[in-house]
């Protein structure tokens, strides 16, 4: 904790409780983010003529979950998860006086990284962002709610359903599609961790091709052409 | 196997179709395990996935080799893509691609003898692609970034080399793999 003439005595118990555990959730969040097990790290000083805090771990995830959140108060959380941002937002307002400043040393295998001051992090909070993709699923279900709207709910070849909203004249289409496996443009929404369907712009039949077929046909008409091509070169470009 | 997806990486769809020379037996028998190992996934009823990236890396070959060699393999293949089903990176795809490149950037930049590759972002584009459509494997002649990009969030999707096994044997290591982990095992999804 940072700013003019700061030392521990400035910083009550109650606020230094949020402070760790605010700290905790943030790592929690991070941890939960990434995959890893989390390290529950302890307090190793507190140096007196500041307000430092030093949290250290011997858990082997323990390095990586501090890069993290170096890179989430450097980042201010832009890019992370909702829940990550969340928790930091909630260890930023847990400092009363003055503000927080993190600083990453003794990290083995890692470069030190500066002291830098921490923010708010970037307000991303979702609103269900809309996005186009293609859908390849059946048609299982065409309605006209009461209200006038069609509705075409579409089980998805992967697993799950979906409900979209459509045109009449889509409708129509789907409607004759029942029960057919169809390529679909659709637009569905994401709120950072489920998505769901919006609209349906358009439809069309869709059967699986014989995949390996179509590499093999393909093959064989580049032989017939003659093509010869360096392979090994190919590949070193690809990796 | 059956109703699985399985996504195709470029490398694959290269070693599928590049014409090879009589008597390159080295190669002959890549592309041979390579074509054992689709078809055999394909009787088990896979369905295969070409993520766009692919055709991106397919349409720059023109400078792979030979005299616009390339450039024929790509309007070949770009023929026949037409009715596959070619997935391209949509919003939550291209969020967890960012996911596993910050985790990878970090592992770089604690290795300056190894710069970052342009190859590596489409990889994760591939392999984010895989994890969001839920795919059981990657099939690949590349393994290496996928396997790292895909363990940055602990991805369930397993990471299938095209040529490292010999062929004849392939059904019985289907049978012996592990089924991904549950859909609710996905990072992205317990939150």
């Amino acid at each position: 904790m940072v700013g003019a003439g700061i030392t521990p005595e400035d910083v009550n118990i109650r606020e230094l409780a949020e402070l760790l555990s605010a700290t905790s959730a943030a790592l929690d969040a991070l941890a939960q983010e990434s995959g890893r097990a989390v390290a529950i790290p302890s307090l190793k000083t507190i140096k007196r003529g500041s307000a430092v805090a030093v949290l250290w771990s011997e858990e082997p995830t323990w390095a990586d979950l501090a890069q993290s959140f170096y890179d989430a108060v450097e980042t201010r959380c832009a890019g992370f998860t909702q829940r990550v941002r969340d928790a930091f937002a909630r260890l930023h307002r847990s400092v009363k006086v003055g503000s927080i400043a993190v600083s990453a040393t003794g990290i083995p295998h890692a470069p030190s990284r500066p002291r830098i001051v921490m923010a708010a992090p970037v307000d991303e909070r979702r609103r269900s962002t809309s996005y186009s993709t293609t859908y390849y699923g059946k048609v299982v279900g065409v309605n006209q709610l009461s209200n006038g709207r069609f509705m075409v709910k579409l089980a998805h070849m992967d697993g799950g359903r979906e409900d979209f909203e459509t045109a009449p004249k889509i409708a129509a289409a789907a409607a004759r599609l029942f029960d057919h496996t169809v390529r679909a443009e659709v637009e569905m929404g994401w709120d950072g961790s489920k998505r769901n369907g919006l609209t349906l712009r358009s439809l069309s039949a869709w059967s699986e091709p014989d995949f390996v077929a179509s590499l093999l046909d393909a093959r064989r008409e580049l032989a017939a052409r003659g093509v010869t091509f360096d392979l090994d070169a190919a590949l070193k470009e690809l990796d | 196997m059956a109703g699985k997806l399985v996504v195709v990486d470029t490398s694959v769809v290269i070693l599928m179709v590049a014409p090879i020379k009589v008597g390159d037996e080295e190669r002959r028998r890549r592309q041979m395990r390579t074509e054992e190992t689709l078809a055999e996934m394909s009787r088990d009823g896979v369905s295969f996935v070409v993520p766009a990236p692919v055709i991106t890396e397919l349409a720059i070959l023109s400078e792979g080799g030979g005299d616009r060699a390339g450039e024929i393999i790509a309007e070949v293949l770009f023929a026949r893509f037409g009715g596959m089903r070619v997935e391209g990176i949509d919003l939550p795809a291209a969020e967890t691609a960012g996911r596993m490149l910050r985790s990878t950037f970090r592992q770089i930049r604690q290795q300056p003898d190894s710069p970052p590759r342009d190859a590596i972002k489409v990889d994760a584009m591939i392999a984010a692609l895989a994890h969001e459509l839920e795919a059981a494997h990657i099939v690949t002649a590349n393994p290496r970034d996928f396997r790292k990009h895909l363990d940055a969030i602990q991805s369930p999707v397993n990471v299938w080399v095209s040529t490292e096994l010999p062929m004849g044997q392939l059904r019985l290591v289907v049978d012996q793999k592990a089924p991904p982990l549950a859909r609710g095992a996905k990072v992205s999804e317990s939150e």
